[in-house]
């Protein structure tokens, strides 16, 4: 029994590893972009219209799009703005998300009540329809996707944080902390965030994958980055047209979003297994 | 260790079954045949449209998309053949006009039948042309030259204008001139038409069709030119937006008929025996207006600076693969009017540098607007944008809706407004008109003129033109002809290029001839399989 | 309970006219001229005025939002400014498709995904358990519109299968066309007995059916051999296990039953994930249903077609959060006093 469990975590653990190995190399990869892109211009506006369509090659790792700029370069590019745009959204997410799961869980009460029935309103909106009526209200834009995707994902950390405190505060070391007249900025600085970090942490870094998928499923339908912007998603979209007749057009930019939601969900699983045993392969 | 695998098999099989079980879904479907279509069964022709076909059941209202089947529902009293810029009978055997050209009548054919059996008399037309007027929807508004029309006797029509036009160029219009069946909207109510249903005169009868599904035509036995020789006798009309499914779908035979393909499809498809593909020019084109009422662009010298840094064999050769051609003004080849004589711009990026430098102009930031999701303007935005780049101009290249593009063209404070906008245009009907009036001629509201451009000079021109043409059409080609080169002189656009249409069908399609007068129309009585 | 399933009811209509009104901002406050549209291509000042009133955009806004409400709750969703149909009557042509494909994909996921699951589960470890594992996680995160292009480019272009796009092809469509009863081809095709174009059709579902499949079966499967290593684990599993019952006859006999509340969940949320994910599947396969719909409305500014499928699904969507909670509270007593 003991050996097998063994063996186990050590499988599971390769497999993490491996996650954040890809993930390591993606993000290293976007930020060496400017050294690492053999056509840097490319991603910066320069048209070359006799170069379209190449094929994978030696010259051009990934191929060329329709206006023969290298692919490759595009891709390394796109992540800076695709891995970036996924950070911020997941930072802002969780922050506001745990800010106001920390003032309801804390203060109790019509406070509390309230702020847990605007978070139950906004969590019964479908993510992809908030999402896709926020660009269209504001126009479509990557901020907007961006801003669509957090406004619809901070509750459900709000909704974690909210229950984490809920269950401490009765703990018996926090109530001692508030018995001996500490103050609340203290307990909660000493006390509540350490202990409710952990599922937050597991929880961020599975989303991360599922903002990463909406917001490239949101630049395929035109609504998210726009061009000439070399987000993934809407490197693809451009490539749709093509798939049978130009297959690396779309190929290439959606391997990296593959890869990026594959490495994260692994990590997550990963962490989950290692910083919060309860919650073991539950998903939303 | 053994039972591992087994378990790990199974899970494949089952992948593997629920593959295995579609492809026997499919075989057992159509009698056996994988991807087969319709076209392969010689009688059924299908029209692979870009865009959803039907949106105005109404002859009336109808001024988009949906001509392409009304036009082998309905028939018009003539037809204009733009290939040799000729006028063939319809429905009126045979026309004369009078000397003052206000006076038009026209002898109609014998024993027309319309759909529900009924034969078609002057009356008809006379109350689908007042129909249409009344309701003034859609294209309604080229017939406003037609003042009264008189029937003397069940075969014969005479319409009186209110000033010359050209009636038999009006009377072919793609739209608002159908003659239908008033007297079922008599008895079924107004929007019996609107509900689906239709009582036109044409080869085809609507059979069965709902909102998102194909629509389905089937011929007219009593149609009035006869059903001998070899004709399609079902005709389907399927969206198909992606593109590589419409190429696969020509190539297998599974569309007779394809709207338009993008260039890469286009090739790949050339070398391919059992379609063909056929190029003619079309009443489109593509043109960058700019903005003559802004501050940075008022300067005639900047605008000829950036006509002058398009690159427009670039546009031509790699962004459209020669799905297009150069243009030297707003009226495109093939439509009359169209002046061979006129230059065309040229690209010339030394002469745009020394042009912005007499104008002393440094720094320059232009905001470019096009039509969000359009591959084609997008590509030439971006080109265009690196072009000017080279000559220190800043494109801000701006994608947006439609209605938003269109919006803020109109925008109440012209400093808001855009200054360039990428915008195609084709005419309602064969007429150079609808291109000079709408683009040119001085607007009291802002509605489609987006270089928001006034001159007097030219705006009398197209008037004058627009008159003469009713009585003399080579006289008007020649004052659009001198209108246009005074355009010239003033850079308010840049002319980027003229469409080709390209069409892939199915070699078996024979007699096809693309007529640009009716735009995307295919005539599925005169083609055979 | 009762008092519970009450307060969770009253919430889920206040968020309901919550999402009309926001829905309803949303669309009317667009800076778009939906008039200009509806008139038509090159329409005039005064046809662009005719349309704004007979949309009624000459109203102030209350006025607009209590005419369309009073139009929903007639069943009017006003006019599709784009196909000039009833929104309603457009949504009636364009649900069965959707709902075909998403209970098919479900469907596949479930028959594919509870296997995978419990067989895992039963040997943790093992490499059935890997490769379900690493299955479900992959199928999550493949970008479905990408994973869409692969399958076609497998299935279609290179071993001739399936067809490509579509829900029927047109030579079923003309030589055995179906009467329309359901809307839904399987359904109306087998009453027909009109086994030749049901086999159309389901061969045209197949692949976007798959695509939209991939998600929940990652989800089924981690659900499930989630809960069934906790039911294994439990004592009584351990006794039948003592007296000698062979383990996969214990994990499908008895424990699975212990597992149907977590797949119930497991269940509403895919079908609540399917509902959204068909955008990008039946936009890449031309699939004729509401997420085609919908996001060739949004495109162009269809504030009415946006507004009355965005109030269908979301309703849909509430009441499948509401099944889910309740269900969970059923399960769950605590849940009930928190």
């Amino acid at each position: 029994m003991g050996k097998s469990k063994l063996i186990y975590y050590m499988r599971h653990n390769a497999l993490v590893t491996f996650g954040f190995a890809i993930l390591a190399l993606l993000v290293l990869a976007s930020l060496l972009a400017p050294w690492l892109a053999p056509y840097p211009q490319d991603a910066h506006g320069a048209v070359h219209t006799e170069r379209a369509f190449l094929p994978p090659s030696g010259a051009h790792l990934f191929g060329t799009d329709a206006l023969g700029r290298d692919l490759f370069s595009l891709v390394l590019y796109g992540g800076r703005i695709s891995l970036s745009a996924g950070c911020i959204a997941i930072v802002v997410s969780v922050a506001a998300g745990a800010l106001i799961g920390l003032i309801a869980g804390y203060v109790g009460g019509w406070i509390d009540e309230m702020l847990m029935r605007f978070t139950d309103i906004v969590l019964s909106f479908p993510p992809l329809l908030l999402a896709v009526s926020i660009a269209s209200l504001l126009g479509p834009s990557l901020s907007h996707a961006l801003l669509a995707i957090m406004l619809s994902w901070w509750p459900w950390y709000t909704r974690l944080i909210r229950s984490q405190i809920v269950q401490l505060r009765s703990a018996g070391y926090v109530e001692s902390a508030i018995v001996s007249g500490k103050g609340a900025g203290a307990i909660m600085r000493r006390h509540i965030l350490p202990n409710s970090l952990s599922p937050v942490i597991v929880q961020a870094s599975m989303d991360f994958g599922s903002i990463i998928l909406t917001l490239a499923g949101l630049s395929f339908l035109g609504m998210g980055a726009q061009p000439p912007s070399t987000e993934w998603g809407l490197l693809v979209s451009q490539g749709k047209t093509y798939v049978l007749s130009n297959w690396w057009y779309a190929a290439f930019p959606g391997l990296p979003i593959l890869l990026t939601a594959v490495a994260l969900n692994l990590a997550g699983d990963g962490l989950r297994d290692l910083l919060d045993p309860r919650q073991k392969g539950v998903t939303r | 260790m053994r039972k591992k695998w087994t378990m790990t098999a199974a899970a494949v099989l089952l992948t593997a079954a629920l593959a295995g079980c579609s492809s026997g879904g499919d075989s057992g479907a159509s009698g056996g045949d994988g991807g087969s279509g319709s076209a392969k069964d010689a009688k059924v022709a299908v029209y692979g449209s870009t865009s959803e076909p039907v949106i105005f059941w109404d002859p009336s209202e109808s001024h988009s998309n949906e001509i392409i089947v009304l036009n082998n529902i309905y028939e018009t009293l003539l037809r204009y053949n733009a290939a040799d810029d000729s006028i063939t009978p319809v429905l009126a055997e045979s026309y004369e006009k009078s000397e003052d050209g206000l006076t038009w009548t026209f002898h109609l054919k014998k024993n027309v039948k319309f759909h529900s059996g009924k034969t078609m008399t002057s009356a008809d037309v006379k109350k689908s042309f007042e129909r249409t007027i009344k309701l003034g929807k859609g294209a309604a508004y080229i017939l406003d030259p037609i003042d009264t029309i008189e029937t003397p006797d069940d075969q014969t029509v005479v319409f009186k204008l209110k000033y010359t036009a050209t009636l038999d160029l009006i009377v072919s219009a793609p739209y608002a001139a159908f003659i239908y069946n008033t007297d079922e909207l008599d008895k079924q109510g107004d929007d019996y038409f609107t509900k689906g249903h239709e009582d036109g005169t044409g080869p085809y009868m609507l059979k069965s069709w709902s909102s998102g599904k194909p629509v389905v035509l089937t011929k007219f036995a009593d149609y009035h030119e006869g059903w001998s020789g070899s004709h399609y006798e079902n005709v389907v009309f399927q969206t198909v937006a992606d593109a590589n499914t419409k190429a696969q779908m020509v190539k297998n035979g599974e569309l007779t008929y394809v709207d338009m393909l993008p260039v890469q499809q286009l090739n790949a498809l050339k070398s391919d025996s059992s379609v063909s593909v056929v190029t003619t020019p079309s009443y489109q084109n593509l043109i960058g207006f700019l903005n003559t009422k802004s501050e940075k662009l008022s300067d005639p010298k900047v605008r000829e600076a950036l006509v002058d840094a398009f690159p427009y064999d670039r546009v031509v050769n790699d962004v459209m693969g020669g799905t297009a051609t150069a243009a030297n003004g707003p009226l495109p080849k093939g439509l009359w009017g169209h002046d061979d004589s006129l230059p065309a711009p040229k690209y010339d990026l030394e002469k745009a540098k020394s042009l912005l430098l007499e104008a002393g102009v440094k720094n320059l930031t232009l905001t470019l607007t096009y039509t969000t999701g359009d591959s084609n303007q997008q590509q030439i935005a971006e080109l265009y944008k690196a072009t000017l780049a080279q000559i220190g101009v800043t494109l801000d290249v701006k994608p947006m809706p439609w209605d938003s593009q269109w919006q803020l063209a109109k925008a109440t404070d012209p400093s808001q407004r855009q200054d360039i906008f990428m915008m195609y245009w084709w005419p309602d009907y064969a007429n150079p008109y609808g291109f000079m009036y709408s683009l040119f001629h001085t607007e009291k509201e802002v509605n489609y003129n987006m270089s928001y451009y006034s001159n007097a000079d030219i705006d009398k021109l197209i008037d004058e033109a627009n008159v003469k043409a009713g009585v003399d059409r080579a006289a008007a080609a020649r004052m659009y002809g001198e209108a246009q080169a005074k355009l010239n002189q003033d850079y308010p656009a840049i002319w980027m290029y003229d469409q080709q249409y390209v069409r892939v069908i199915n070699s078996k399609m024979q007699g096809f001839v693309d007529n640009p007068a009716y735009p995307n129309v295919v005539f599925w009585y005169n083609v055979h399989p | 309970m009762l008092s519970y399933i009450g307060r969770r009811i009253m919430l889920s209509v206040l968020v309901i006219i919550g999402l009309s009104v926001v829905t309803f901002l949303i669309a009317r406050v667009v800076p778009s001229d939906p008039a200009a549209r509806y008139a038509g291509p090159k329409a005039t000042v005064e046809q662009i005025a005719a349309a704004k009133q007979e949309l009624g955009l000459d109203k102030p806004l209350p006025v607009q939002y209590v005419r369309y409400m009073a139009g929903v709750l007639r069943g009017d969703l006003g006019t599709s400014i784009t196909t000039h149909n009833k929104v309603a009557q457009d949504i009636r042509g364009t649900l069965p498709p959707s709902l075909e494909l998403i209970v098919l994909g479900m469907l596949i996921a479930l028959a594919a995904g509870i296997p995978v699951g419990v067989l895992g589960a039963m040997k943790p470890g093992s490499w059935i358990d890997g490769f379900g594992r690493l299955a479900a996680v992959v199928l999550v995160s493949f970008p479905s519109f990408c994973l869409g292009f692969v399958l076609q480019l497998l299935l279609y272009d290179w071993l001739h299968l399936l067809p490509v796009s579509g829900r029927v092809s047109n030579l079923a469509m003309v030589l055995h066309p179906v009467e329309a009863r359901t809307g839904f081809y399987l359904i109306d095709s087998a009453l027909a007995g009109n086994w030749s174009f049901f086999g159309d059709a389901l061969s045209h579902l197949l692949l976007p059916a798959l695509t939209l499949a991939a998600y929940p079966f990652g989800l089924v499967v981690r659900m499930v051999r989630a809960s069934m290593v906790e039911v294994l684990a439990q004592d009584h599993t351990r006794l039948l296990k003592a007296l000698g019952m062979k383990l996969p006859k214990i994990a499908f006999r008895y424990a699975f039953k212990l597992t149907l509340p977590a797949l119930l969940t497991v269940i509403a949320l895919s079908f609540a994930y399917s509902l959204t994910g068909t955008f990008l599947i039946e936009s890449v396969f031309g699939w004729p249903g509401m997420g085609d719909y919908v996001s060739k409305a949004l495109i162009t500014n269809d504030y009415p077609a946006v507004m009355g499928t965005t109030l269908l699904i979301g309703i849909v969507y509430i009441g499948l959060n509401l099944i889910v909670d309740l269900g969970i509270a059923f399960v769950d007593p605590r849940v009930r006093w928190s």
